[in-house]
């Protein structure tokens, strides 16, 4: 699975550069975020728009990144398809993370 | 896996998953391929339900490790859609299904949960989910609506698609 991480300013954005964070996927979807999340001080947007699938274990390694973040700083989300938003809702997760509809729309607020 | 349409507006697809998560991925993708070439526009959500259906059955029924196979039929109405499954792993604990309670998110972020949001997903999607054990085997059958395909969409995802028009 591809992260790829760029920078806008103090910003850090992962883009998940695949369809889908399943049960297959999770375990090393969990440690590429470790690695992209290792250096973070600041705001860091998780991109989620190429994602169109994500299941239980997917939304646990999205937790498990959440808690590698700065004390204070929370992990935001943006981006997310109908299929993934759903998800979020239905568990009630989208109300501990900090959710935009898009990684540009992120970068204003 | 077979796909066809029956009478009565249905479109099943049945056929076996071997009981590894890479097997259960390869299967969904393939039902999404079905469902594309009939060409009929559904939820998405039916994809959750049987994920985290399935994932369940490797990781607890076959305990990751024991190797098997699922069965299963999935039978696509305009209305929804009827999923039964059958494997012959492990009972469910006291022959019932699991309880799923509401886990309490106002906690320090270290306390919040990982996992336990497989069942609260199957109960929150599904409408009727009946469970039995029967000749060693686990039967499992789920309604779950589908009614109106873009009624989970986000408004950003109606432009994209709208745009795609």
């Amino acid at each position: 699975m591809l992260l790829n991480t760029r920078k806008e300013g103090d910003i850090d954005i992962v883009r998940v550069e695949a369809d889908r964070i399943d049960a297959a996927v999770a375990i090393h979807f969990k440690d590429r975020m470790r690695e992209a999340l290792g250096g973070a001080t600041g705001r860091v947007i998780l991109d989620l728009e190429e994602v169109d699938f994500i299941d239980s274990s997917g939304l646990g390694a999205i937790v498990a990144a959440m808690k590698l973040m700065p004390p204070g700083i929370k992990l935001e989300l943006a981006g997310l398809t109908a299929a993934v938003d759903k998800v979020f809702r239905m568990t009630r997760m989208d109300s501990i993370f900090v959710i935009h509809p898009s990684a540009g729309t992120a970068l204003e607020a | 896996m077979i796909a066809e349409r029956l009478e009565g507006d249905v479109f099943s697809i049945h056929g076996t998953v071997a009981a590894v998560p890479d097997a259960v991925t390869a299967a969904l993708l393939e039902i999404r391929q079905h469902l594309v070439q009939d060409g009929t526009a559904r939820a998405p959500h039916w994809e959750i339900v049987v994920a985290e259906v399935l994932n369940n059955i490797v990781e607890h029924a076959f305990e990751n490790h024991l190797g098997g196979e699922i069965t299963l039929r999935l039978d696509f109405r305009p209305a929804g859609l009827c999923a039964s499954f059958r494997d012959n792993g492990h009972a469910m604990p006291g022959g019932m299904l699991p309880p799923s309670p509401t886990a309490d998110l106002d906690v320090p972020r270290a306390d919040l949960p990982e996992g336990g949001f497989g069942w609260q997903l199957i109960r929150g999607f599904a409408r009727r989910i009946d469970y039995h054990r029967r000749d060693g085997c686990n039967h499992l059958e789920l309604d779950i609506p589908l009614a109106d395909p873009a009624a989970g969409m986000t408004d950003a995802e109606r432009a994209r698609r709208q745009a795609r028009k």
